[in-house]
Protein backbone atom coordinates (compact mmCIF):
# COMPACT_ATOMS: atom_id res chain seq x y z
CA UNK A 1 0.00 0.00 0.00
CA UNK A 2 1.59 3.29 -0.98
CA UNK A 3 0.40 7.24 -0.28
CA UNK A 4 0.49 9.66 -2.81
CA UNK A 5 4.14 10.18 -3.72
CA UNK A 6 6.16 13.43 -4.08
CA UNK A 7 8.43 14.49 -7.40
CA UNK A 8 10.06 17.84 -6.82
CA UNK A 9 10.99 20.10 -9.65
CA UNK A 10 14.48 19.75 -11.74
CA UNK A 11 17.53 20.62 -8.98
CA UNK A 12 20.61 21.79 -10.30
CA UNK A 13 23.39 20.66 -8.88
CA UNK A 14 26.59 23.52 -7.77
CA UNK A 15 29.97 22.80 -9.37
CA UNK A 16 31.66 20.89 -6.58
CA UNK A 17 28.10 18.30 -6.49
CA UNK A 18 28.29 18.24 -10.37
CA UNK A 19 31.87 16.85 -10.51
CA UNK A 20 31.55 14.56 -8.02
CA UNK A 21 33.89 16.76 -5.06
CA UNK A 22 32.14 14.98 -2.29
CA UNK A 23 32.87 12.22 0.12
CA UNK A 24 29.05 12.17 1.76
CA UNK A 25 25.88 13.57 -0.17
CA UNK A 26 22.63 13.29 1.74
CA UNK A 27 18.40 14.25 0.72
CA UNK A 28 18.04 16.04 3.54
CA UNK A 29 14.29 16.34 4.63
CA UNK A 30 13.07 19.42 6.90
CA UNK A 31 9.63 19.83 8.53
CA UNK A 32 8.79 16.54 8.05
CA UNK A 33 5.20 15.84 9.65
CA UNK A 34 4.93 13.22 12.04
CA UNK A 35 0.98 12.87 12.61
CA UNK A 36 -0.39 10.44 10.49
CA UNK A 37 0.46 6.47 9.34
CA UNK A 38 3.89 4.82 10.26
CA UNK A 39 5.56 4.40 6.90
CA UNK A 40 8.92 4.05 4.64
CA UNK A 41 9.69 7.32 2.67
CA UNK A 42 11.34 5.46 -0.33
CA UNK A 43 13.50 8.14 -2.34
CA UNK A 44 14.54 7.97 -6.03
CA UNK A 45 16.53 10.28 -8.26
CA UNK A 46 15.09 11.39 -11.45
CA UNK A 47 12.25 8.18 -11.53
CA UNK A 48 9.41 10.01 -11.69
CA UNK A 49 7.36 6.96 -12.47
CA UNK A 50 8.93 5.17 -9.42
CA UNK A 51 6.25 3.28 -7.16
CA UNK A 52 6.52 0.69 -3.99
CA UNK A 53 7.70 -1.86 -6.96
CA UNK A 54 10.34 -0.35 -7.93
CA UNK A 55 13.53 -2.02 -7.60
CA UNK A 56 15.33 -0.82 -4.97
CA UNK A 57 18.74 -0.17 -6.59
CA UNK A 58 21.19 2.68 -8.35
CA UNK A 59 20.14 1.43 -11.16
CA UNK A 60 16.54 2.24 -10.52
CA UNK A 61 17.68 5.20 -9.03
CA UNK A 62 16.93 4.56 -5.62
CA UNK A 63 18.91 6.67 -2.88
CA UNK A 64 17.23 5.23 -0.23
CA UNK A 65 14.99 5.67 2.47
CA UNK A 66 13.91 7.48 5.85
CA UNK A 67 10.99 6.03 7.84
CA UNK A 68 8.10 8.28 9.77
CA UNK A 69 6.93 6.60 13.35
CA UNK A 70 3.78 8.06 12.73
CA UNK A 71 1.12 9.18 15.35
CA UNK A 72 -1.71 7.68 13.39
CA UNK A 73 -4.52 9.58 14.89
CA UNK A 74 -5.45 12.07 17.85
CA UNK A 75 -6.33 10.46 20.79
CA UNK A 76 -7.32 14.38 22.31
CA UNK A 77 -10.29 16.62 22.29
CA UNK A 78 -10.00 19.77 19.65
CA UNK A 79 -6.82 21.59 19.47
CA UNK A 80 -4.99 18.22 20.84
CA UNK A 81 -2.79 17.97 17.89
CA UNK A 82 -1.86 21.91 17.04
CA UNK A 83 1.66 22.01 17.05
CA UNK A 84 1.28 25.84 16.53
CA UNK A 85 0.22 26.49 20.06
CA UNK A 86 0.13 30.05 21.87
CA UNK A 87 3.46 30.71 23.48
CA UNK A 88 3.83 33.17 25.80
CA UNK A 89 6.77 35.15 27.70
CA UNK A 90 7.05 32.51 30.75
CA UNK A 91 6.07 29.72 28.97
CA UNK A 92 8.09 26.98 30.42
CA UNK A 93 6.35 23.70 28.70
CA UNK A 94 8.41 21.67 26.43
CA UNK A 95 7.07 21.53 22.34
CA UNK A 96 5.22 19.63 21.56
CA UNK A 97 5.22 16.27 20.76
CA UNK A 98 4.30 16.85 17.17
CA UNK A 99 7.25 19.01 16.36
CA UNK A 100 7.95 18.13 12.99
CA UNK A 101 11.36 16.23 12.23
CA UNK A 102 14.03 16.04 9.91
CA UNK A 103 14.21 12.66 7.48
CA UNK A 104 18.14 12.29 6.39
CA UNK A 105 18.69 9.82 3.42
CA UNK A 106 22.78 9.12 2.67
CA UNK A 107 23.05 9.25 -1.01
CA UNK A 108 26.32 9.46 -1.72
CA UNK A 109 26.35 6.72 -4.40
CA UNK A 110 22.90 7.69 -6.25
CA UNK A 111 23.65 11.25 -6.18
CA UNK A 112 27.55 10.67 -7.94
CA UNK A 113 25.93 8.46 -10.55
CA UNK A 114 23.35 11.42 -11.53
CA UNK A 115 25.79 14.01 -11.35
CA UNK A 116 27.90 12.67 -13.55
CA UNK A 117 25.21 12.84 -16.18
CA UNK A 118 25.44 16.60 -16.09
CA UNK A 119 21.82 16.85 -15.75
CA UNK A 120 19.33 18.35 -13.22
CA UNK A 121 18.23 15.87 -10.54
CA UNK A 122 14.76 15.25 -9.46
CA UNK A 123 13.52 13.61 -6.46
CA UNK A 124 11.03 11.12 -6.18
CA UNK A 125 9.42 10.00 -2.53
CA UNK A 126 7.07 7.19 -2.67
CA UNK A 127 5.55 6.64 1.27
CA UNK A 128 5.12 2.72 1.35
CA UNK A 129 2.60 2.39 4.27
CA UNK A 130 3.76 0.09 7.25
CA UNK A 131 1.16 0.82 9.66
CA UNK A 132 -2.54 2.94 8.95
CA UNK A 133 -6.46 1.92 9.46
CA UNK A 134 -8.99 2.18 6.97
CA UNK A 135 -9.74 5.68 7.88
CA UNK A 136 -6.11 6.60 6.79
CA UNK A 137 -5.96 9.40 3.85
CA UNK A 138 -3.33 8.19 1.83
CA UNK A 139 -3.44 11.35 -0.30
CA UNK A 140 -1.73 13.22 2.54
CA UNK A 141 0.57 10.97 4.04
CA UNK A 142 3.87 12.82 3.39
CA UNK A 143 3.92 16.02 4.04
CA UNK A 144 7.48 18.32 4.60
CA UNK A 145 8.90 21.47 4.48
CA UNK A 146 11.30 21.62 1.72
CA UNK A 147 14.36 19.24 0.39
CA UNK A 148 17.99 20.03 -0.05
CA UNK A 149 20.28 17.76 -1.47
CA UNK A 150 24.22 18.70 0.44
CA UNK A 151 27.26 17.62 -0.05
CA UNK A 152 30.74 17.17 2.28
CA UNK A 153 34.05 17.08 1.10
CA UNK B 1 32.08 -1.34 44.30
CA UNK B 2 29.77 -4.28 43.16
CA UNK B 3 29.62 -5.30 39.52
CA UNK B 4 27.00 -3.73 37.74
CA UNK B 5 23.19 -4.44 36.53
CA UNK B 6 23.86 -6.08 33.32
CA UNK B 7 21.41 -5.92 30.45
CA UNK B 8 22.18 -8.43 27.84
CA UNK B 9 20.09 -9.48 24.79
CA UNK B 10 16.94 -11.22 25.17
CA UNK B 11 18.16 -14.69 23.70
CA UNK B 12 21.10 -14.42 26.02
CA UNK B 13 18.84 -14.58 29.48
CA UNK B 14 19.25 -18.20 31.75
CA UNK B 15 16.16 -19.43 32.03
CA UNK B 16 15.80 -18.47 35.55
CA UNK B 17 16.54 -14.61 34.57
CA UNK B 18 13.60 -14.73 31.98
CA UNK B 19 11.44 -16.42 34.56
CA UNK B 20 12.60 -12.72 36.57
CA UNK B 21 11.87 -10.79 33.54
CA UNK B 22 8.90 -12.08 33.31
CA UNK B 23 7.67 -12.22 36.82
CA UNK B 24 8.95 -8.33 36.82
CA UNK B 25 6.80 -7.34 34.30
CA UNK B 26 3.78 -9.18 35.31
CA UNK B 27 3.97 -7.83 38.76
CA UNK B 28 4.23 -4.55 37.06
CA UNK B 29 1.10 -4.89 34.76
CA UNK B 30 -0.72 -6.49 38.32
CA UNK B 31 -0.87 -2.77 39.62
CA UNK B 32 -2.55 -0.18 38.65
CA UNK B 33 -1.40 2.85 40.47
CA UNK B 34 1.65 4.95 39.44
CA UNK B 35 4.12 2.26 39.96
CA UNK B 36 2.63 0.03 37.73
CA UNK B 37 2.79 -0.92 33.91
CA UNK B 38 -0.07 1.02 32.50
CA UNK B 39 1.14 4.17 34.42
CA UNK B 40 4.49 4.07 32.81
CA UNK B 41 3.19 3.01 29.68
CA UNK B 42 1.63 6.40 29.18
CA UNK B 43 4.18 8.72 30.16
CA UNK B 44 5.73 8.25 26.58
CA UNK B 45 2.12 8.60 24.57
CA UNK B 46 -1.59 8.68 25.61
CA UNK B 47 -2.02 10.28 27.99
CA UNK B 48 1.51 11.65 29.26
CA UNK B 49 2.72 12.67 25.84
CA UNK B 50 6.14 13.22 27.08
CA UNK B 51 7.84 11.16 24.74
CA UNK B 52 10.48 13.26 22.12
CA UNK B 53 10.78 12.36 18.50
CA UNK B 54 11.89 15.94 17.29
CA UNK B 55 15.64 16.45 16.36
CA UNK B 56 15.86 20.33 17.07
CA UNK B 57 16.97 20.40 19.91
CA UNK B 58 18.30 16.73 20.02
CA UNK B 59 16.96 15.26 22.97
CA UNK B 60 15.59 11.88 22.01
CA UNK B 61 18.35 9.53 22.57
CA UNK B 62 18.50 11.59 26.47
CA UNK B 63 14.95 10.95 27.10
CA UNK B 64 14.27 7.48 26.05
CA UNK B 65 17.74 6.89 28.00
CA UNK B 66 15.77 8.55 31.16
CA UNK B 67 12.89 6.98 30.52
CA UNK B 68 14.00 3.09 30.12
CA UNK B 69 16.21 3.87 33.48
CA UNK B 70 13.27 4.60 35.09
CA UNK B 71 11.00 1.88 33.81
CA UNK B 72 14.11 -0.73 34.98
CA UNK B 73 13.30 1.33 38.33
CA UNK B 74 9.90 -0.22 38.95
CA UNK B 75 11.13 -3.05 37.25
CA UNK B 76 13.05 -3.89 40.02
CA UNK B 77 10.76 -2.76 42.72
CA UNK B 78 8.97 -6.06 41.59
CA UNK B 79 12.08 -8.45 40.87
CA UNK B 80 15.51 -7.26 42.35
CA UNK B 81 17.82 -8.87 39.49
CA UNK B 82 15.98 -8.07 36.51
CA UNK B 83 17.35 -5.55 34.19
CA UNK B 84 15.83 -4.78 31.02
CA UNK B 85 17.09 -6.59 27.85
CA UNK B 86 17.80 -5.69 24.24
CA UNK B 87 16.76 -7.13 21.05
CA UNK B 88 18.96 -7.11 18.69
CA UNK B 89 16.80 -7.19 15.36
CA UNK B 90 20.11 -7.36 13.85
CA UNK B 91 20.69 -11.43 14.51
CA UNK B 92 18.81 -13.37 12.06
CA UNK B 93 16.06 -15.11 13.42
CA UNK B 94 14.18 -15.59 10.43
CA UNK B 95 12.22 -12.70 10.49
CA UNK B 96 10.87 -13.01 13.37
CA UNK B 97 10.60 -11.58 17.03
CA UNK B 98 12.32 -13.34 19.51
CA UNK B 99 9.84 -16.18 21.47
CA UNK B 100 10.08 -14.47 24.25
CA UNK B 101 7.83 -11.70 23.05
CA UNK B 102 6.12 -13.77 20.67
CA UNK B 103 4.56 -16.82 22.27
CA UNK B 104 1.35 -16.13 24.21
CA UNK B 105 1.99 -18.30 27.11
CA UNK B 106 4.95 -18.32 28.99
CA UNK B 107 6.54 -22.11 29.76
CA UNK B 108 4.18 -22.85 32.96
CA UNK B 109 1.40 -21.96 30.82
CA UNK B 110 0.74 -18.22 32.36
CA UNK B 111 -0.19 -15.25 30.22
CA UNK B 112 3.48 -14.36 28.82
CA UNK B 113 3.39 -10.82 29.83
CA UNK B 114 6.20 -10.19 27.59
CA UNK B 115 3.84 -10.60 24.66
CA UNK B 116 0.94 -8.13 25.89
CA UNK B 117 -0.57 -5.84 28.52
CA UNK B 118 -3.59 -4.50 29.19
CA UNK B 119 -4.37 -0.57 27.97
CA UNK B 120 -6.54 0.62 29.98
CA UNK B 121 -6.85 4.84 29.47
CA UNK B 122 -10.41 5.26 28.98
CA UNK B 123 -9.55 9.49 28.74
CA UNK B 124 -8.34 9.19 25.78
CA UNK B 125 -10.54 10.40 22.79
CA UNK B 126 -11.52 7.67 21.58
CA UNK B 127 -10.93 5.65 24.94
CA UNK B 128 -8.89 2.60 24.77
CA UNK B 129 -8.94 -0.13 26.94
CA UNK B 130 -8.31 -3.46 25.39
CA UNK B 131 -4.97 -5.84 25.14
CA UNK B 132 -2.32 -4.87 22.90
CA UNK B 133 -2.08 -6.10 19.69
CA UNK B 134 0.74 -6.82 16.75
CA UNK B 135 1.02 -7.38 13.27
CA UNK B 136 4.94 -7.99 12.54
CA UNK B 137 5.73 -7.31 9.01
CA UNK B 138 7.28 -10.81 9.14
CA UNK B 139 9.11 -12.11 5.83
CA UNK B 140 9.87 -8.30 5.45
CA UNK B 141 13.99 -7.78 5.90
CA UNK B 142 14.95 -6.76 8.82
CA UNK B 143 18.44 -4.52 9.23
CA UNK B 144 21.70 -6.10 9.30
CA UNK B 145 24.49 -6.01 11.77
CA UNK B 146 26.00 -3.41 9.05
CA UNK B 147 23.35 -0.74 9.77
CA UNK B 148 24.85 -0.49 13.29
CA UNK B 149 28.40 -0.44 12.28
CA UNK B 150 27.60 2.45 10.23
CA UNK B 151 26.29 4.51 12.78
CA UNK B 152 28.45 4.02 15.26
CA UNK B 153 31.33 5.19 12.62
CA UNK B 154 29.28 8.56 12.16
CA UNK B 155 30.82 11.42 14.30
CA UNK B 156 28.46 14.41 14.72
CA UNK B 157 25.69 13.87 17.24
CA UNK B 158 23.18 15.30 16.35
CA UNK B 159 23.73 13.42 12.38
CA UNK B 160 24.19 10.12 14.24
CA UNK B 161 20.89 10.84 16.18
CA UNK B 162 18.95 12.13 13.51
CA UNK B 163 19.91 9.39 11.39
CA UNK B 164 19.69 6.93 14.28
CA UNK B 165 15.71 7.97 14.85
CA UNK B 166 14.96 7.88 11.40
CA UNK B 167 16.13 4.86 10.30
CA UNK B 168 15.96 1.79 12.33
CA UNK B 169 14.83 3.30 15.52
CA UNK B 170 11.48 4.45 13.03
CA UNK B 171 11.61 0.95 10.94
CA UNK B 172 11.41 -1.58 13.86
CA UNK B 173 8.25 0.39 15.22
CA UNK B 174 6.82 0.37 11.98
CA UNK B 175 8.21 -3.36 11.18
CA UNK B 176 7.02 -4.60 14.74
CA UNK B 177 3.63 -3.10 14.85
CA UNK B 178 2.58 -3.25 11.46
CA UNK B 179 -0.97 -3.28 10.29
CA UNK B 180 -4.07 -6.08 10.31
CA UNK B 181 -7.47 -6.60 9.97
CA UNK B 182 -9.67 -6.30 13.19
CA UNK B 183 -13.12 -6.59 13.46
CA UNK B 184 -12.96 -5.90 9.76
CA UNK B 185 -11.33 -2.65 9.86
CA UNK B 186 -7.88 -2.74 9.08
CA UNK B 187 -5.85 -1.23 11.84
CA UNK B 188 -2.34 -0.39 13.21
CA UNK B 189 -0.10 -2.79 15.74
CA UNK B 190 0.03 -0.90 18.66
CA UNK B 191 4.35 -0.66 18.39
CA UNK B 192 3.49 1.15 14.66
CA UNK B 193 2.14 4.36 16.35
CA UNK B 194 3.49 6.75 19.06
CA UNK B 195 0.34 7.54 21.16
CA UNK B 196 0.54 3.53 22.00
CA UNK B 197 3.99 1.93 21.15
CA UNK B 198 5.31 1.93 24.77
CA UNK B 199 1.89 -0.72 25.94
CA UNK B 200 3.31 -2.94 23.93
CA UNK B 201 6.39 -5.01 26.37
CA UNK B 202 8.80 -5.48 23.42
CA UNK B 203 9.20 -1.79 23.37
CA UNK B 204 11.41 -1.75 26.01
CA UNK B 205 13.57 -3.78 24.61
CA UNK B 206 13.71 -2.68 21.12
CA UNK B 207 14.83 1.03 23.01
CA UNK B 208 17.47 -1.23 24.64
CA UNK B 209 18.71 -1.70 21.26
CA UNK B 210 18.85 1.68 20.32
CA UNK B 211 20.36 2.93 23.86
CA UNK B 212 22.70 0.56 23.58
CA UNK B 213 23.63 1.51 20.01
CA UNK B 214 24.20 5.24 21.42
CA UNK B 215 26.41 3.47 23.87
CA UNK B 216 28.35 1.80 21.11
CA UNK B 217 28.74 5.16 19.76
CA UNK B 218 29.81 7.05 22.91
CA UNK B 219 32.83 4.20 23.29
CA UNK B 220 34.00 5.69 19.86
CA UNK B 221 33.37 9.22 20.61
CA UNK B 222 33.21 10.11 24.20
CA UNK B 223 30.66 10.22 26.90
CA UNK B 224 30.15 13.45 26.86
CA UNK B 225 30.09 14.28 23.06
CA UNK B 226 26.71 16.11 22.71
CA UNK B 227 25.78 19.78 22.52
CA UNK B 228 27.16 21.18 25.23
CA UNK B 229 23.86 24.21 25.38
CA UNK B 230 21.79 20.80 25.98
CA UNK B 231 23.32 19.60 29.14
CA UNK B 232 21.12 21.19 31.65
CA UNK B 233 17.91 20.78 29.49
CA UNK B 234 15.06 18.77 31.67
CA UNK B 235 13.80 15.41 30.82
CA UNK B 236 10.34 15.45 32.00
CA UNK B 237 8.65 14.04 34.06
CA UNK B 238 11.80 12.29 35.73
CA UNK B 239 13.83 13.81 38.01
CA UNK B 240 17.35 13.94 35.76
CA UNK B 241 18.85 16.32 33.50
CA UNK B 242 20.45 15.50 30.34
CA UNK B 243 24.24 15.67 31.90
CA UNK B 244 22.74 13.26 34.30
CA UNK B 245 22.28 10.40 31.45
CA UNK B 246 25.05 10.31 29.49
CA UNK B 247 27.24 7.95 31.71
CA UNK B 248 25.43 4.79 31.87
CA UNK B 249 27.37 3.61 34.56
CA UNK B 250 26.26 6.74 36.68
CA UNK B 251 23.03 5.22 35.60
CA UNK B 252 23.84 1.70 37.14
CA UNK B 253 23.89 -0.52 34.53
CA UNK B 254 26.15 -1.74 31.28
CA UNK B 255 25.74 -3.41 28.32
CA UNK B 256 27.46 -7.12 27.93
CA UNK B 257 26.57 -10.17 25.80
CA UNK B 258 28.00 -12.00 28.14
CA UNK B 259 29.53 -12.91 31.55
CA UNK B 260 29.86 -14.90 34.32
CA UNK B 261 30.00 -13.71 38.05
CA UNK B 262 31.14 -15.82 40.93
CA UNK B 263 31.18 -14.75 44.49
CA UNK B 264 34.58 -13.21 46.18
CA UNK B 265 35.68 -14.48 49.20
CA UNK B 266 34.03 -11.44 52.04
CA UNK B 267 33.71 -13.05 54.86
Amino acid sequence: MMGAKYTSGPMTLSGSLQQGLFKRADIVFHDVDHSGPTFEARVFLNKADADENTPMDVAHGYAGSFYVFGHGQCFGDLGHCDVNRPMRRHDKRTQHPLTANKGIVVATDAIRAEAGKGQPISVTVVPVIMAATDDTDLDHVLKFGDVRIVAYG
Amino acid sequence: MAALPLRKEIDELSAVELAGLRAGYAGMQAISDNRGFNYLSGLHGIPGNYCVHYDDPPLFLPWHRAYLHEFEQYLQDRAETATVPWWDWTIDRGGNIPQAFAAPQSPDGSANPLYASQINQPTANPPIVRQTQRFPMTGQPLPDPSVVTNLVALTDFEDFSTQLRGGVHNQLHGWTGGMGMVGGRRTYGDMAVVPVAAFDPIFYSHHCMIDRIWYLWQLQNGVTNIPQAILNTVLPPFNVKVADVLDIHQLGYDYAIGATTTSGSTP
